[in-house]
């Protein structure tokens, strides 16, 4: 994707984001009682404010440095994102970050002890290693060696 | 000020203090070495080791990675032309090309005499330098910190990369972020989403390890499958020892080297990568034999790495009296310091000042087992690219987790990780830094209790700040600064443009 066309978007989105908090979320989750001095959703609503003028500025460039960019930014955005290339790196994050998640998740219900190994040699498979015995040894040694550091050193109990 | 550097060594001399400081320091050397891992991610991630220790080994623990990281990243700059770290750029120039000529040693170790030269030079100067703008400090009021934290906001804009504007939307951001949890003056909750993990806010911990380390594993794995190219790395072989009087040469290089470190460190969103290219540049013009740089000079090396070692001290003169973190290692360490207690500004000094001169002495301590470890190290730091990047990451999305966890034993901080970690990514794939945004998420709360006390101390009559002396420095700093950013930026664009038109009438004409 162009530079321009990837600011355009940038620039959209954070617009919309800037919106959404200060029409939706501010109004509902700050008070705005200024019984002493500015309320607190003045700051919250000043940054916002930046937020948006920031877009602006930001779809304004794009625009500028690339005549096309409104018209053919979203075909752009689209090509780009089922190129294969993309595509792939796209899946292969997604998946470490689905890793990620079954690992706060696997916390939850398994011991430290029993999980981590678990979630290192998914991962480490996941991205390509296929030796088993240093996969194993590093499973382990890492999973102790955090245990002991946290718990035994530093006293901090792990879930 | 000799009395209490000398009580400061006498309390990092203690066997648990040592040995925190060479494990952060070797540490920050093998991360500075790796290259995709930088000292930023290094200290981030083993902040939640410092949870159960005290303020002084957990300082220097961490002032051991920034500085052994800084180093670090010399060496593969050296030995395969891959900069660890970006202040390593300018060090691979002619760092590889002496390695490929069989010097790689003597490359190595000129390195790390000037490293450590820049760094004892630099720590030299945070001890005068600090205490005397420290009792400056101290008579600051509400008006005047609310003018320096803007002041300091403007790092913002020197750290943001390739776009100013996307460097400000992610300070935005981190401001946005900043007034979650509790209002500082009224105490309601304020966007918190009745969420009672976010009344207190956000913890700082798991947003920059998320930010920092989680994001730097997502964009890793990205490259799952892709072939890498065979690095070739040069051996460290024969005789590459570098005498006395070779380095002595190069004297005058690496002092001057490290004071424009020092210089330039300590102008807040500079960094050590810039004064690496500036002192390298400053010894080309200077040189008699221009020509040798770029082909195997040491003069280039002393220069370049002399410099970004010299920034590392300077780095923390704002942080360390102001409160201002001077770039994004030590805005992690802004965190690191109100873990344990110590709000940096120039209270520290009166408040904590054993501590802070403790601090002192193990940044010259710190240098100093850098230089050991380096000396002794230099045949094997090859190996270090030999860990197999799956097993790395992997081992260190649990040290990310778990750190993260250990801030008050409550899983929701994973999950803040998890978020930020996603947050941290997607602004990497739309080149947005995550610096700006750190630097504003700690700065937003002191910005706003400023302002919201100013207001109140001057009954709304904002304008009378300007009847405020120390007030108006900072706020004439401030446009100054704005300023300078905005007219590199013109400067920048002009250039760009200089070059289309160019490359256009190339284009016409062939």
């Amino acid at each position: 994707m162009k530079d321009a066309q990837k600011d355009f978007l940038t620039g959209l989105f954070f617009l919309i984001f800037g919106l959404v908090v200060r029409i939706f979320i501010i109004p509902n989750q700050a008070s705005s009682s200024n019984a002493f001095g500015l309320p607190p959703s003045f700051f919250p609503n000043i940054v916002t404010y930046i937020i948006m003028a920031l877009s602006i500025l930001i779809i304004i460039n794009s625009v500028t440095k690339d005549k096309d960019s409104l018209s053919k930014s979203f075909k752009m955005f689209i090509t780009t994102i089922i190129s294969k290339d993309n595509k792939k790196s796209f899946k292969n994050s997604s998946l470490v970050f689905l890793i990620c998640i079954g690992y706060f998740i696997g916390l939850k219900y398994f011991e430290f002890i029993f999980i981590t190994p678990v979630i290192i040699i998914l991962m480490a498979l996941y991205f390509g290693w296929r030796r088993w015995v240093s996969l194993i040894i590093t499973a382990v040694s890492v999973t102790f060696a955090i245990q002991y550091l946290f718990e035994s050193l530093m006293k901090i109990p792990l879930p | 000020m000799i009395n209490m550097l000398l009580q400061g060594f006498i309390d990092i001399f203690t066997v648990n203090t040592l040995l925190w400081m060479l494990f952060g320091t070797t540490t920050g050397i093998i991360i500075g070495a790796i290259p995709g891992l930088t000292s930023t991610m290094g200290v981030a991630l083993l902040v939640p080791l410092t949870f159960g220790m005290g303020p002084i080994p957990s300082i220097c623990m961490l002032l051991g990675i920034y500085c052994g990281g800084t180093y670090g990243g010399s060496v593969t700059a050296i030995l395969i032309n891959t900069p660890g770290t970006p202040a390593a750029a300018a060090t691979a120039l002619d760092g590889y090309e002496l390695a490929k000529k069989g010097k790689a040693g003597k490359a190595l170790k000129m390195a790390i005499y000037s490293s450590t030269v820049g760094g004892l030079i630099s720590a030299a100067m945070l001890i005068f330098i600090s205490p005397l703008l420290a009792k400056i400090a101290i008579k600051f009021g509400a008006p005047e910190y609310f003018a320096l934290v803007m002041l300091g906001l403007t790092v913002v804009a020197g750290i943001s990369g390739k776009s100013i504007l996307k460097g400000l939307m992610a300070g935005a951001l981190g401001l946005l972020f900043s007034t979650v949890g509790m209002d500082p003056m009224i105490g309601t909750a304020r966007l918190a989403f009745d969420n009672i993990n976010l009344i207190g806010g956000l913890s700082t911990i798991p947003v920059l390890i998320g930010l920092f380390a989680l994001s730097e594993i997502l964009t890793q794995s990205e490259n799952i499958g892709k072939a890498g190219s065979k690095v070739e790395l040069c051996k460290v072989e024969g005789d590459q020892s570098l005498s006395f009087k070779e380095f002595m040469k190069h004297m005058k290089t690496t002092i001057k080297g490290s004071f424009i470190g020092t210089y330039v460190g300590a102008i807040p969103g500079i960094g050590g990568g810039v004064a690496s290219f500036v002192s390298y540049n400053e010894a080309i013009r200077a040189s008699k034999h221009p020509e040798t740089f770029g082909k195997g000079e040491l003069d280039g090396v002393a220069a370049s790495e002399a410099a970004n070692n010299g920034a590392t001290g300077a780095t923390l003169i704002p942080l360390l009296t102001l409160g201002i973190p001077g770039d994004v290692v030590t805005a992690v360490l802004l965190g690191a310091f109100m873990i344990q207690g110590l709000t940096p500004g120039p209270l520290l000094f009166k408040e904590h000042g054993a501590t802070v001169y403790a601090i002192f002495a193990g940044l010259i301590v710190i240098n100093i087992i850098m230089l050991i470890i380096g000396v002794f190290g230099i045949k094997y730091f090859a190996y270090i690219n030999n860990i197999p990047a799956e097993l790395m990451f992997s081992s260190i999305y649990i040290m990310c987790a778990i750190g993260a966890y250990a801030v008050d034993s409550n899983m929701f901080q994973i999950g803040t990780m998890l978020f930020f970690g996603v947050l941290g990514y997607f602004m990497r794939k739309l080149e947005m830094p995550g610096g700006p945004f750190l630097i504003a998420f700690l700065l937003g709360p002191m910005w706003e209790s400023n302002f919201r006390r100013t207001m109140l101390v001057f009954e709304g009559k904002m304008y009378l700040i300007f009847t405020r002396p120390i007030a108006v420095f900072f706020i004439v700093l401030c446009i100054l600064s704005i300023y300078w950013i905005v007219k590199n930026e013109m400067i920048k664009k002009v250039r760009e443009v200089d070059e289309e038109i160019v490359k256009d009438t190339v284009k016409e004409s062939a």
